[in-house]
């Protein structure tokens, strides 16, 4: 049963596959569709849609002790793609007929190889992506992605043709379009939907066929246009800026303390949906540019030579600045897990390019865990408290 | 800086070999030409370990390395202070300690506007650009743009592709990332001609390259005799011996020195003289970054009768013999040939078997690991344990400390976990069959 048929609103039906991410791709399994896991913003759904396979975000669960998971990896390793294992070891993630890794951190790319090691899925692939952005990076990664394209046609024994690369390209940029139009119901004050339930939304669409998610977000933004529960106005506008969140507690947390989270810059959030791939000339180079340059993530360097320290700044921010000045934010939260190298780099400077713009800021350095929030609770409230 | 800031009581350590220890005049040599760098019409460059030394050196740059900064505050018990300020500065306590170094000495230079008193030989120099490879780990692209909070100097980061060991033994794939790292060199010879107004002298750079080779055979050599009974290199003089080889690369006095080094350490070999007096009573392989504040751990277990042992900073695999008619190409090629220092990428992975070759050509009884809190590049150790335990049939000790940062780090502690190892390596070799 697809998630429109079970007669709830679409709001509830993203609630319903929150909480139950696999069920629609078991469904799918079952009827003989495949389903390829991916890590963060750098997978190349189009790729896989265009192959007939179904994208599936892998995720950790914050609620989950990692009791496995910490007798094969050390102690200082993210704790997001730590849970990735833990319930990948414990069986979550058996369903999958393949997993893309892109090389987009130390982290990942350290646990490919453990998680290789221990499991086997019938396709597995890494996809190496330049730190750089520039022309030269552009040529070596459209290199990597037709290899890419072709590991996946000879695992599914036919070609992925250019037409329906294209067609693929047009459903997630279509995807893009409707989640940014979600996020402008949250301009308004207090804005039509909240944080909270932006990550359940958020989830429930990378957990979902491309064509189901853009019907689901389609009803979805008609509800929220009408609808007349919208959440309470609450005392302070924030911007949430960092890396993998996909609790919905953490952010309701924030709005237990009277913020509202409106716009955000995160791994499952606007990062993965701000820009369009734009299509002119052949689509793999079209998907190439767009995975390498159009993501705004700290492991992509973003300087050039000659390029001052502040023009370097506005590259790598300038973003996030025009986020907060069209979203009307009174004050920032930097949310960086622990071990994340490439966003714990970025907190001073992002710290200081926010407070210059008048922003207050508050950084939280967290271990994705969501069972006890009680310290980060304390700090949220003196920052919301401070901002009034 | 306070008195707190300072650890007393981690011994330095007391090394085997001369060549070992002449390393603190070429430590010393090293830090006053960069600190004296202009007076001689040379620059400075801020940068990082696995840059070609041999291009920087062709237009007269020193790289002044917070890899090699940090271990050093690390030995002078200085690293804790200079972490600190960079986390007072907002930077993560979990961030690569080395480079937190690099951060707090600059912040202090800001503060007093002059080499702070607390650095150690003079400082990292007055520096007069960035460079940096974005390779082998996060913080390598990342310092830099760090960096520039203090000195915003002219900047020049290049993506050189870490080799997929998946991909190591596929000769087309592995001529991608060399045409690709060639293409990067060319851009930086380009910054480099016009931040230092040279033009790049090919046959200087084809000179460099060929000296480069002499003094890697020399030490490979040299590394070899580690399979020595008794080994004549323990682990306090391969931390040592590697520093000529990391920073002089391409030079005659490189050379000269491996050349010593080999012959030293050919003589104690053919003499039958190994660090530890006597019989060898274990033969601990060292996996990995040392507490660089505590180097006299290595006399603690020799004392105890251990011949340690470690491939970290060795010479590595021989690359092929480079073509020097065109020495750009020859020194992008062999980056990618082998495994060595500078070629990293592919040591994070599959590094069972060539730890299982180490352990049976080296005689190896048990292997001690440092999980080195702040190096995310080394974050596979407990996999490998796990491996080396199926497969490699020696037990494995993981100790967790910090390389660089003293603060988190407990002698008694270690101390206690070495003496039970030691007891659990004893009742191994007992049952051990090859």
């Amino acid at each position: 049963m697809t998630a429109k048929e079970s007669g709830k609103t679409a709001l509830g039906r993203c609630a319903e596959i929150y909480e139950n991410r696999s069920s629609r791709a078991l469904e799918l399994k079952r009827e003989g569709k495949r389903v390829f896991g991916y890590f963060c913003c750098y997978a190349p759904l189009e790729l896989f849609t265009a192959a007939g396979i179904i994208p599936y975000r892998i995720m950790g669960n914050a609620m989950e002790s990692t009791s496995v998971a910490d007798t094969y990896l050390d102690i200082n390793f993210c704790p997001f793609v730590r849970s990735c294992f833990d319930v990948a070891m414990k069986g979550a993630y058996d369903f999958l007929d393949g997993i893309l890794w892109p090389t987009s951190c130390d982290n990942l790319t350290n646990l490919h190889g453990v998680w290789d090691y221990n499991m086997k899925y019938p396709f597995t692939y890494s996809l190496d992506i330049p730190r750089v952005p520039d022309a030269l990076a552009l040529k070596f990664f459209t290199e990597e992605m037709h290899l890419l394209k072709e590991a996946v046609e000879k695992f599914i024994g036919v070609k992925i043709g250019d037409g329906s690369i294209l067609e693929a390209i047009q459903l997630h940029n279509r995807n893009r379009a409707l989640l940014r139009k979600l996020y402008e119901l949250r301009k308004s004050d207090p804005p039509f939907i909240a944080g909270s339930e932006v990550t359940r939304v958020l989830v429930a669409v990378m957990s979902l066929p491309v064509a189901e998610a853009n019907e689901l977000i389609a009803e979805l933004i008609q509800q929220v246009e009408d609808r007349r529960d919208v959440p309470p106005r609450r005392r302070v506008r924030l911007l949430m800026v960092g890396t993998e969140l996909d609790d919905h507690r953490f952010i309701g947390m924030i709005e237990d303390c009277g913020a509202d989270v409106v716009i955000d810059s995160l791994c499952v959030g606007t990062r993965y949906f701000w820009k369009d791939v734009t299509l002119d000339g052949d689509p793999m180079t079209a998907l190439s540019r767009h995975y390498l340059q159009d993501i705004l993530c700290s492991r992509t360097y973003r300087g050039w030579t000659g390029s001052t320290r502040l023009e370097e700044m506005e590259a790598r921010f300038g973003q996030i600045g025009e986020m907060a000045r069209q979203w009307k934010i009174q004050g920032a939260l930097i949310y960086t897990l622990k071990y994340c190298d490439s966003e714990e780099w970025d907190v001073p400077d992002l710290r200081d390019y926010l407070q210059d713009k008048g922003f207050p800021v508050l950084h939280i350095e967290h271990d994705y865990s969501t069972v006890a929030l009680a310290p980060v609770r304390n700090r949220v409230e003196a920052f919301v408290e401070m901002i009034e | 800086m306070s008195e707190a800031n300072v650890q007393e009581g981690l011994k330095p350590s007391v090394k085997n070999t001369k060549a070992a220890a002449e390393v603190r005049q070429w430590r010393k040599w090293y830090y006053d030409r960069i600190n004296h760098a202009h007076d001689y019409g040379e620059f400075v460059a801020l940068s990082m370990l696995g840059i070609p030394d041999e291009i920087f050196r062709t237009f007269g740059v020193w790289p002044s390395l917070a890899e090699n900064y940090g271990p050093l505050c690390a030995a002078k018990q200085v690293s804790g202070h200079f972490c600190g300020v960079a986390e007072g500065d907002g930077f993560s306590v979990d961030l690569c300690s080395y480079l937190k170094v690099g951060i707090g000495y600059l912040s202090r230079v800001g503060q007093e506007g002059k080499v702070p008193d607390e650095a150690p030989y003079g400082g990292m120099g007055q520096i007069d650009m960035i460079i940096a490879p974005a390779t082998f780990c996060d913080g390598r692209y990342k310092y830099p743009q760090a960096a520039r909070r203090y000195v915003d100097m002219p900047t020049f980061v290049y993506d050189q592709r870490d080799l997929p060991w998946w991909r190591a033994n596929d000769p087309a794939m592995v001529k991608r990332y060399v045409d690709y790292t060639y293409e990067r060199f060319k851009e930086l010879i380009a910054f480099l001609e016009s931040t230092t107004g040279k033009k790049l002298d090919e046959a200087k750079l084809a000179e460099s390259v060929a000296l480069w080779m002499k003094s890697h055979k020399l030490f490979h050599d040299a590394c070899e005799l580690k399979k020595c009974h008794p080994n004549p290199i323990p682990s306090q003089d391969s931390f040592a011996v590697c520093f000529p080889n990391l920073h002089f690369k391409g030079t005659q006095q490189c050379v000269d020195y491996y050349q010593g080094f080999y012959d030293e350490v050919k003589a104690m070999a053919d003499a039958g003289i190994g660090a530890v007096p006597g019989e060898e009573k274990y033969r601990i392989f060292w996996m990995g970054l040392p507490p660089w504040y505590y180097l006299g751990i290595f006399n603690y277990l020799q004392e105890r009768g251990v011949s340690t042992m470690d491939s970290t900073y060795d010479a590595g695999d021989m690359p092929e013999e480079p073509d020097l008619s065109n020495p750009l190409y020859a020194i992008a090629k062999k980056a990618y040939e082998g495994v060595w220092f500078g070629n990293g990428p592919m040591r994070r992975q599959n590094l069972i078997e060539r730890m299982r070759k180490f352990i049976a050509e080296y005689d190896i009884h048990g292997v001690i690991t440092l999980m080195a809190t702040t190096c995310r590049a080394n974050t596979t150790l407990l996999h490998h344990r796990r491996l080396l335990n199926e497969h490699g049939g020696v037990p494995v000790l993981n100790l967790e400390a910090d390389m660089s940062d003293v603060r988190s780090f407990s002698e008694v502690q270690v101390r206690g976990k070495l003496d039970a190892f030691l007891e659990t390596v004893d009742v191994w070799k007992g049952k051990r069959v090859h």
